[in-house]
């Protein structure tokens, strides 16, 4: 291709505005009409295409904890955090006195917990529901 | 997705619901870690329940996105204490590698090589490319979200891009 005042420089960036169909229909056109005639541009439109795919394929990933705990906790005053820390220590005791005594002998006391806490429960949640209090996050502090 | 009229506001409840992989997967693409994409991605829901960001209705993954990338370069700023101007590469001086190993790069390339070769580009770099190719914004959305003109979105993007396809292949290259 001729250099001259009306011939289009190399595409740089518009390389990856046609990549993302971020041109309009007459940009992509002279975008391609370069391209057919530009190996410098061509190979350069593969490389930004490859990294382009390569970002795109990643995964997307889910929260290794809640997004809603921890830092979201401390922020009101703690209208419903100290009820719920009461009530959330009102279960723990409740599930102690249910499987109390056994736990000295029994040679799985975590099970039995989780067994109790299951079985004694179907009406109410509440101890899914206080989880957040109950987790030692602190980015902010009290 | 965009919010109905009777309910201009969202809640933050719903949107950690229906946007907590998505504000997640941008929070770690930005940040390169679990504890600080899980920090990011909690101080913006944060604002989002304390009602500090306008909520503008149109792309609700948009409007993450703009308090994400304030949040996260809020983050960087205060961290460094200095102006984002440094650059480690110059992409117009990468030269394109032979079509045989662009090929085996996309071939042998593994996500962690890439999620590595991410956190190395500059933030403003970065967080263009993560907006469009991980957040999916168009270029328009992004510029909002950043706030710069639609020129710098589009440049950015494309060095961003130029400059991560060179760090994976000096990385494929290592022995």
């Amino acid at each position: 291709m001729v250099n001259g005042p009306t011939t289009p420089a190399h595409l740089g960036d518009a390389l990856s505005a046609l990549a993302d169909g971020e041109l309009d229909a007459a940009e992509a056109a002279a975008a391609q009409d370069h391209l057919s005639s530009c190996a410098e541009c061509a190979a350069e439109l593969a490389l930004i295409t490859q990294a382009r795919t390569l970002v795109r394929n990643l995964p997307t990933l889910d929260p290794p904890r809640p997004l809603v705990l921890g830092r979201l906790q401390p922020v009101p005053p703690r209208r419903w955090a100290a009820p719920a820390a009461a009530a959330a220590a009102a279960v723990a005791m409740a599930l102690l006195a249910a499987v109390g005594g056994d736990v000295a002998r029994d040679p799985a006391p975590m099970g039995r917990l989780v067994q109790v806490h299951a079985t004694s429960a179907v009406n109410a949640d509440p101890v899914s529901q206080l989880a957040p209090s109950a987790i030692p996050i602190s980015f902010t502090g009290p | 997705m965009t919010e109905t009229e009777e309910n201009p506001v969202p809640d933050w409840e719903e949107v950690a619901t229906r946007y907590g992989r998505f504000l997640y997967t941008v929070a770690y693409r930005l940040t390169g870690n679990h504890d600080d994409a899980q920090d990011l991605a909690q101080e913006v829901l944060l604002r989002v329940r304390r009602g500090l960001e306008t909520y503008r209705p149109g792309s609700m993954e948009g409007w993450l996105s703009r308090i994400t990338t304030n949040v996260f370069l809020d983050e960087v700023r205060r961290r460094r204490r200095r102006p984002l101007d440094t650059l480690p590469d110059d992409p117009d001086r990468v030269l394109p590698a032979a079509v045989s190993a662009d090929q085996a790069l996309a071939q042998e390339t593994l996500p962690d090589d890439v999620q590595a070769a991410i956190a190395r580009l500059p933030e403003e770099f970065r967080v263009s490319v993560v907006l469009c190719d991980v957040a999916g914004l168009p270029y328009e959305e992004i510029a909002q979200a950043v706030g710069v003109p639609l020129g710098t979105v589009r440049s950015r993007i494309h060095r961003g891009r130029a400059m991560l396809r060179a760090i994976l292949s000096r990385q494929g290259n290592r022995p």
